[in-house]
C-alpha cells in the first residue's frame, strides 16, 4: 500500500518537476532573447549609421549631387548578413536619410538616421594643400628624385617621368599621364575630381594684402628678413630699394600695429631668417628669392602615423607667405647655385596668381644646381619649370641638365586654421553644413 | 512478520524520497526565482536604457546653434533640449525640454532599500517613472575629453560634448538569506543585478 503511494508520489513529483523545468527553460530562452534583441537592435542602428557615413562620404565628394538614391545594398555575409541598407538624398530639402532593416525572428527591425544640411559658401585657405596648380603645361614633369610631401591637387593633369614620390594624397581634375606605374603614391591618387575655384581677380587677394599693411610704392623693393632674439616672433624686415642701399624702413614683426603684410608695387626680392608671422607680396609683378629663407625656430622630423613617414615639424609659430601677382622665382645669382649635392632652403607658403613658382633662367643657368627644399606650400596658377633633364636611353636614368631637383615638404601646421600666414589667399567652395542629426529610437518588444 | 518488514522498509524509502523531494523543491524554486528575477531585471534595464540612450543620441535635435543644449548637468540628473516630434507631427520645430533624474531615496518601499525610481519629465508635465534602478550615474566630458566637475556650472554647460552613463538595476525583491550566513558587507538577501555602462555618448547635434 505504502509502496504504491510512494510510486504515485514519485510520479507526481516528476510531473511537477518537469513542469518547473519547462518553465525554467522558457525563462532561460527569454533571457537569451532579451540579450539577443538588444544585440540585434544595436547592429541595426550601426548599420543605419554605416549607411549615413557612406552617404556623407558621397556628398563630400559631390555636394551638388541630384541623385535620389546614393546607395543601396542587400548584405548577404558577415556581421550584418540579412540586413538591407538604403541611403536616400533629398537634394531639394537637403536631407540625407539612411534606412536599415534587419531581420529579428519573424519581425524586422527598421532604423533610420537622418541628417539635415544647410548649403553654405565656405572660404578655405589654399594652405590646406602642399601643392596646388590651376593649369599644368604639357612639358612640366615630375621626375625621379622629386618628392612632394603633403596633399597635392591639380585642376588640370599631372605629368610623370621616372619614379617621383608623392607622400600625400594626389587628386587631379584631369588625368595622370606618363610612367604612372613607376611613381610612388603613398596615400593614393584620384583623377576626375571637382576643380578648386581659382580666384577670378587678384584685387580680392591684393585687397587683403594692402589693407592695413606696409605698402611701398617703389619700382622694386628688397626685403631682408633678420632674426630676432630667442624670444618668439621678434624678428625684423629691412626694406631697401636696391640690394645694397640703405634701408628705407624697418618693420618690427612683433609690432601690434603691424597687420603682418608687407607689399611692393613691382618686383620684390626676399631673403633671410623669419622670426614672426609675415606675408610679403608683389601687387603687380614677381617675387624673387635671392638666398635661403629660413624660419628662426628649429625644424625637427617626427614619425607621423597617418602619413606613414617622418614629417617636418616646425617648432614655434614662425610663418611666411609669399604672394605674387605673376611669378615667384628662385633668382639666378651666385648665392642660389648650390652645386649638384647642395640645397636651397625655402620655408614659406607660396602663392602665384597669374603664373607660378619656378626658377629664373631654369634652362640656361649652367648645370645641376642642387635641390630646392621647400617646407610650406606651393599654390600657383601655372606650373613653371625649375630645371631641365635628359634621359639616358640605355639605363632610363634621369640626369638634371640645368636647374634643380625638387623636394617639397608640407608644413603640417598650415592645415590648422590658426596657423596661416597673414592674409594668405583663400578659395570659396560650396559645402553643406550639418544642422540636425536624428536617429530613430528602438524600444524592446515587451 | 514480512508485512511489518514491508511497511517499515517502505516508510524508510518513502521518508528518504520525501526528504529528497523537499530538498529538490527548495533548490528548483530558488533557481526558478533567481532566473525569473534576472530576466525581469534584464527587461527593466533594456527598456530603460533603450529609451535613455535613444533620446540622449538625439540631444540637441532641432535646437538652433545659439541655444544651449544641455541646460542642467548633475551626477544623477540631466536636463537638455531636443525636439521629440518628427516632421508632420504637431509641435515639430519647437525643442522639448527633457529631464532625467533619480527619485529620492525611500520613495519606494521595497525589500531592496537601494532601489529608486528613474523619472523622465517632458516640458514641465507630470514626470513619469520609466524604471527602477539602483544606480544612475552621469559624467560629462569636453570635446578634448576633459572630465567636467559635477554639477557642471552654467558657464561650462556649453562645453559638454560627451556623456558617460552608468545604470545598475537590481530586483526590488531578493531571495532570503539566513542571517547566520551573511558576512560583513554582504547583502542580507540575494538580488538579481544587471549593469549597463555607455562610455562617451556624443550626440551628433553637439558636434556642430
Amino acid at each position: 500500500m505504502v509502496g504504491k503511494s510512494s510510486l504515485i508520489f514519485v510520479i507526481g513529483f516528476g510531473i511537477i518537476m518537469g513542469f518547473i523545468l519547462i518553465n525554467m527553460n522558457s525563462l532561460g530562452t527569454r533571457s537569451a532573447v532579451n540579450t539577443s534583441w538588444y544585440n540585434t537592435s544595436i547592429r541595426s542602428k550601426n548599420l543605419a549609421n554605416i549607411g549615413i557615413n557612406v552617404g556623407l562620404t558621397k556628398l563630400s565628394q559631390e555636394p551638388s549631387s541630384t541623385e535620389s538614391v546614393l546607395y543601396t545594398k542587400n548584405l548577404n555575409a558577415g556581421v550584418y548578413s540579412g540586413g538591407m541598407l538604403t541611403v536616400d538624398w533629398d537634394h531639394t530639402n537637403y536631407i540625407l536619410r539612411s534606412i536599415s532593416s534587419f531581420p529579428y525572428g519573424t519581425r524586422t527591425i527598421i532604423d533610420t538616421v537622418e541628417v539635415q544640411f544647410e548649403p553654405i559658401d565656405e572660404w578655405t585657405s589654399f594652405t590646406i594643400f602642399a601643392w596646388m596648380t590651376n593649369t599644368e603645361p604639357g612639358n612640366a614633369y615630375w621626375v625621379t628624385g622629386d618628392s612632394v610631401w603633403g596633399r597635392y591637387h591639380s585642376n588640370s593633369s599631372v605629368n610623370i617621368h621616372g619614379s617621383p614620390v608623392f607622400l600625400g594624397k594626389v587628386t587631379t581634375t584631369g588625368s595622370i599621364s606618363g610612367t604612372v606605374q613607376n611613381a610612388e603614391f603613398h596615400q593614393g591618387s584620384e583623377t576626375g575630381v571637382a576643380p578648386i575655384d581659382w580666384p577670378d581677380v587678384f584685387s580680392d587677394v591684393a585687397a587683403i594684402v594692402e589693407d592695413g599693411g606696409k605698402y611701398y610704392d617703389h619700382d622694386n623693393i628688397y626685403v631682408e628678413l633678420e632674426k630676432g632674439t630667442a624670444a618668439e616672433g621678434d624678428g625684423i624686415a629691412l626694406i631697401r630699394t636696391s640690394a645694397a642701399s640703405v634701408p628705407i624702413d624697418t618693420v618690427y614683426l612683433s609690432d601690434p600695429q603691424f597687420n603682418g603684410i608687407i607689399s611692393g608695387r613691382r618686383d620684390v626680392y626676399v631673403e633671410g631668417t623669419v622670426s614672426g608671422q609675415v606675408t610679403i607680396a608683389s601687387i603687380t609683378r614677381d617675387i624673387y628669392i635671392t638666398d635661403d629663407i629660413k624660419y628662426q625656430n628649429d625644424i625637427i622630423y617626427e614619425y607621423n602615423d597617418i602619413a606613414g613617414h617622418n614629417v617636418p615639424v616646425v617648432q614655434g609659430r614662425d610663418l611666411l607667405g609669399l604672394v605674387a601677382k605673376r611669378n615667384v622665382h628662385v633668382a639666378d645669382n651666385a648665392k642660389t647655385n648650390r652645386g649638384p649635392n647642395g640645397f636651397i632652403e625655402i620655408h614659406a607658403s607660396i602663392f602665384s596668381f597669374d603664373q607660378g613658382f619656378g626658377v629664373e633662367n631654369y634652362n640656361t643657368r649652367g648645370g645641376h644646381q642642387g635641390t630646392i627644399h621647400i617646407i610650406g606650400a606651393i599654390i600657383q596658377n601655372k606650373r613653371n619649370a625649375v630645371g631641365t633633364f635628359t634621359v639616358d636611353r640605355r639605363t632610363g636614368r634621369i640626369n638634371i641638365r640645368s636647374g634643380y631637383n625638387k623636394s617639397y615638404k608640407y608644413d603640417s601646421r598650415l592645415f590648422d586654421p590658426k596657423n596661416r600666414p597673414p592674409g594668405f589667399p583663400q578659395f570659396k567652395r560650396e559645402t553643406l553644413k550639418i544642422v540636425n542629426w536624428y536617429e530613430s529610437i528602438q524600444l524592446p518588444p515587451y | 512478520m514480512s508485512v511489518i518488514l514491508d511497511i517499515i522498509s517502505s516508510m524508510m524509502i518513502g521518508g528518504i524520497i520525501l526528504l529528497i523531494v523537499f530538498n529538490a523543491n527548495i533548490i528548483t524554486t530558488e533557481s526558478w526565482m533567481s532566473m525569473n528575477n534576472t530576466m525581469l531585471v534584464q527587461e527593466m534595464l533594456v527598456s530603460t536604457t533603450s529609451l535613455l540612450e535613444g533620446e540622449l543620441r538625439n540631444m540637441g535635435y532641432n535646437v538652433t546653434p545659439e541655444n544651449l543644449v544641455v541646460i542642467e548637468a548633475q551626477d544623477t540628473s540631466i536636463k537638455f533640449l531636443s525636439d521629440l516630434n518628427r516632421p508632420g507631427q504637431p509641435g515639430f520645430g519647437t525643442p522639448d525640454e527633457l529631464h532625467y533624474y533619480l527619485g529620492p531615496p525611500g520613495e519606494v518601499n521595497f525589500m531592496n532599500q537601494k532601489v529608486r525610481k528613474l523619472y523622465r519629465r517632458v516640458n514641465q508635465k507630470t514626470p513619469a517613472a520609466i524604471g527602477f534602478v539602483t544606480k544612475f550615474s552621469l559624467h560629462y566630458r569636453t570635446q578634448s575629453g576633459v572630465l567636467l566637475t559635477t554639477p557642471v556650472i552654467p558657464s561650462e554647460l556649453s562645453m559638454v560634448y560627451e556623456v558617460e552613463i552608468e545604470i545598475e538595476v537590481q530586483n526590488p525583491h531578493g531571495i532570503y538569506r539566513d542571517p547566520s550566513i551573511v558576512k560583513a558587507g554582504e547583502e542580507e538577501a540575494m538580488y538579481s543585478t544587471s549593469y549597463w555602462r555607455l562610455s562617451r555618448l556624443a550626440s551628433r547635434n553637439l558636434r556642430r
